[in-house]
C-alpha cells in the first residue's frame, strides 16, 4: 500500500551536498537530474564561495537512462577540474544513475592522478535521508582521502557534531565546542566552516581521539575511523546545552582525554559562576510562573530533541510533555535514545516518539494536555498548530523560516543562555 | 503492441548520421524487445528545399518585402535581411537554423515524415529538431554506437517502462 508522508523534516541523501558545501573550498559535482541542487538548497546560507545554483551537474536525461551517463560524468568532472578553483571535488550521485547502474566510482577512480582530490559518495535518495547522506560524505572522505598515520598529535581531538545546514546552528555550535575543548587544554579539529577545510581534513588521522556528540548520526563514521585509522572514539550522545549538561560533558571529555581534573573543574567553576550570575539577575522573571509554559514539546532531530529536552528540564525546571524525533532514526539506535530521555534530573522521564509524519505529530500535540499553553520548539511546520493552541513557538529545527542564524549557537554555557533568551523573548511577548 | 523506431544510418550498421544530414531513415518495427527492419523512408531533397522556400520570402507569407518587415505593424521580427516570416503557426523566423529561413519548418517537415515513430536515433540532433520531436512526443536519442546496440537498449528501456518494471540494472 502506498503511504503519504506529510511534511517530513529531512531531504533525500543528495541533500548532503550541504555537508560538502560546509567544507571550505570543497565543491560537490552532482551526477543527477537537472534541478536537484536547486531544490535541495535552502535559505540557510550558502558556502559564500560557491552557490548551489552553479554546482556542476551532469543534468542527466532520458538518453543517459537508456545509454548510461558515465561519459557525461567523466566530462563533467574533467571540466570542473579545469574551470572551478576548489580544493576538494566530491562527486555525489542522485537516484537515477544509481538505479540504472552507472558505475560512478569507476569514473571517479580515473581521476586518481588529478592535481586536486576527487572523491565519490553514493547519495541516492532511496538509500536514506540527508542525515545518512552526511554520513556517506564523511565515509567517502575517510575511505578515499584520509591516509593512516602513526604520528599522533598530543591532545588533538576531532569533533563531529551537527549536520551542517540541516541544523541551523551548526557553525556556531562547532565553534563553541572548539572553544570549550580549548579551555580544558585540548586541541580541537573540525572540518566545517571558516578556515577549516582541507587542511583540517589532513589533520584527522593524527588526532588522539574522535569526539562524537550526537545520538546516532556519524556513529558509523567514528567506528570506521577506529578500524581504518586506529583512532579511538568517545561517543557522547547528548548535545550539551546549559550549565548542567555542559559541566557533565566537560568532566567526561576531560576524563577520557586524561586531562588534569583540577583544570577541568576550574574551567567549569568559572563558567558556572557567570552562568548562574546571569540567571540570578533575572530570577524574578524565571520564578514568575505565569510567564513560561508548564510543559513543553520539542519537535526536531534526535540531536536537538534530546539536547533541548535535557536542558529545559535540568536547567529551567520545565516539565517535558511528549518529545518528537523526526529524523527517521535507524531502528538500531532507537532504544538507546529512548533510554537517554529517561535520564533527567528530579526523577523526571520524558516520553519520546519517533515520528516522521507531521500530521501525526500535530495530532498528538493537539490531544495532549499541557496544563495550559504549550511551549513548542520545532520546525516551521509546527508554528501554525502551536498558534492554534495559543502556545509559544520557537523555530529551532528544519525547516527554518522564522529565524536567521549567522553564527549563533545553542551549545555550551553560552548557548544555554542564548536559548533562554530566545524562549523568554517569545514567552514575554504574550504580555505586551 | 509494436511500435516504430527511426534510425539515421548510412549502412544500417552504425548510427553515423546527424538528423539534418540524413537523407532518409531506416524504420524498425519493435515488438517487446525484438526488432526488425520494416522499411527505408527517403525524403526528396527538393521537397525539403522547396518547402523551405515557400515558407520564406514568399509574398504569400505577408512578409517578404523588406519594407514591411521590421515596421511596427509588420509583425515580422527585426527586419532582418532574410525577410523571413512566420509561416502561420510554425513558430517564427529563422531561429538560427542552417537554412536561414524556415527555422523550425525544415526540421518540422522531416519530423512529420517520422511522426508515427516512437523514437528517433541519430548521431546528432539540433535544437530545432529536438523541440519538434518533443512536440510530437518522439524520444530523440543522439548517440554514437551500432544500430543493434541502440535498438537493443531502447527496446529494453521501453519494454520495462511499458510493463512497469524497475529500470534497475543487473
Amino acid at each position: 500500500m502506498a503511504k503519504l508522508l506529510d511534511k517530513q523534516r529531512y531531504k533525500c541523501a543528495l541533500g548532503a551536498m550541504q555537508t560538502v558545501q560546509a567544507i571550505e573550498r570543497a565543491i560537490p559535482i552532482l551526477h543527477s537530474g537537472p534541478g536537484c541542487a536547486q531544490k535541495l538548497s535552502d535559505g540557510n546560507g550558502s558556502s559564500g564561495y560557491f552557490s548551489p545554483n552553479i554546482f556542476p551537474c551532469t543534468s542527466i536525461n532520458e538518453k543517459d537512462v537508456v545509454f548510461g551517463g558515465v561519459k557525461k560524468l567523466h566530462s563533467t568532472i574533467e571540466n570542473s577540474l579545469k574551470v572551478i578553483d576548489a580544493d576538494l571535488y566530491v562527486v555525489l550521485t542522485g537516484c537515477i544513475p544509481e538505479i540504472v547502474g552507472d558505475d560512478s566510482g569507476e569514473v571517479v577512480s580515473e581521476f586518481a592522478d588529478a592535481e586536486k582530490p576527487v572523491i565519490y559518495a553514493p547519495t541516492a535518495g532511496f538509500k536514506g535521508n540527508n542525515y545518512r547522506g552526511h554520513e556517506q560524505i564523511i565515509d567517502a572522505i575517510i575511505d578515499q582521502y584520509v591516509k593512516k598515520t602513526d604520528k599522533k598529535e598530543k591532545g588533538l581531538v576531532n569533533i563531529w557534531a551537527d549536520v551542517p545546514y540541516q541544523d541551523l546552528y551548526w557553525l556556531g555550535n562547532l565553534r563553541e565546542l572548539e572553544k570549550l575543548l580549548k579551555e580544558i587544554g585540548l586541541t580541537p579539529n573540525t572540518i566545517f566552516g571558516y578556515q577549516r577545510g582541507i587542511k583540517n581534513i589532513d589533520k584527522i588521522a593524527s588526532a588522539e581521539f574522535n569526539l562524537l556528540i550526537s545520538p546516532w548520526v556519524s556513529v558509523k563514521n567514528v567506528k570506521k575511523m577506529e578500524k581504518k585509522l586506529g583512532i579511538p572514539y568517545l561517543h557522547y550522545s547528548t548535545l550539551p546545552i546549559g550549565a548542567f549538561e555542559t559541566s557533565k560533558f566537560l568532566r567526561e571529555v576531560g576524563k577520557f582525554a586524561g586531562v588534569d581534573e583540577k583544570k577541568v573543574e576550574d574551567v567549569i567553576t568559572e563558567h558556572e559562576n557567570y552562568y548562574y550570575y546571569l540567571i540570578e539577575r533575572f530570577a524574578d522573571l524565571f520564578l514568575e510562573n505565569r510567564v513560561i509554559n508548564k510543559q513543553f514539546s520539542v519537535v526536531a532531530d534526535a540531536q536537538y530533541a534530546l539536547g533541548i529536552t535535557k536542558f529545559l528540564t535540568n536547567d529551567l525546571g520545565l516539565v517535558p510533555a511528549k518529545q518528537f524525533i523526526t529524523d527517521d532514526t535507524p531502528k538500531e539506535y532507537r532504544e538507546a535514545i529512548t533510554e537517554e530521555f529517561k535520564k533527567l534530573n528530579y526523577g523526571l522521564e520524558a516520553e519520546v516518539v519517533f515520528e516522521t509524519d507531521s500530521y501525526k505529530v500535530h495530532e498528538q500535540i493537539k490531544s495532549h494536555d499541557y496544563h495550559g499553553y504549550p511551549l513548542v520548539l520545532g520546525g516551521y511546520y509546527d508554528k501554525e498548530v502551536t498558534e492554534d493552541l495559543k502556545g509559544n513557538f520557537l523555530n529551532i529545527s528544519w525547516p527554518v523560516k522564522d529565524k536567521i542564524v549567522l553564527n549563533d549557537a545553542i551549545v555550551g554555557y553560552e548557548g544555554g543562555i542564548r536559548l533562554i533568551e530566545d524562549i523568554y523573548t517569545v514567552a514575554s511577548q504574550r504580555f505586551n | 503492441m509494436s511500435y516504430l523506431i527511426a534510425v539515421a544510418t548510412s549502412d544500417a550498421k552504425v548510427v553515423d548520421l546527424g538528423f539534418g544530414a540524413a537523407k532518409g531513415f531506416h524504420i524498425y518495427e519493435v515488438e517487446g524487445t525484438e526488432y526488425k527492419e520494416k522499411e527505408y523512408r527517403e525524403f526528396a531533397e527538393e521537397e525539403i528545399s522547396s518547402d523551405v522556400q515557400s515558407g520564406c520570402g514568399g509574398q504569400t507569407s505577408g512578409c517578404g518585402d523588406t519594407n514591411n518587415c521590421g515596421s511596427p505593424s509588420g509583425g515580422c521580427g527585426d527586419g532582418s535581411q532574410d525577410g523571413c516570416g512566420g509561416t502561420g503557426g510554425h513558430g517564427g523566423c529563422g531561429a538560427g537554423s542552417q537554412s536561414g529561413c524556415g527555422g523550425s519548418d525544415g526540421a518540422l517537415r522531416k519530423v512529420n515524415l517520422i511522426a508515427d515513430c516512437r523514437s528517433l536515433v541519430c548521431k546528432k540532433i539540433g535544437f530545432q529538431a529536438q523541440k519538434q520531436l518533443e512536440k510530437k512526443a518522439i524520444a530523440g536519442f543522439d548517440v554514437e554506437c551500432s544500430v543493434d546496440e541502440a535498438l537493443t537498449k531502447i527496446a529494453t528501456y521501453f519494454d520495462k517502462i511499458d510493463n512497469h518494471v524497475s529500470l534497475r540494472r543487473g
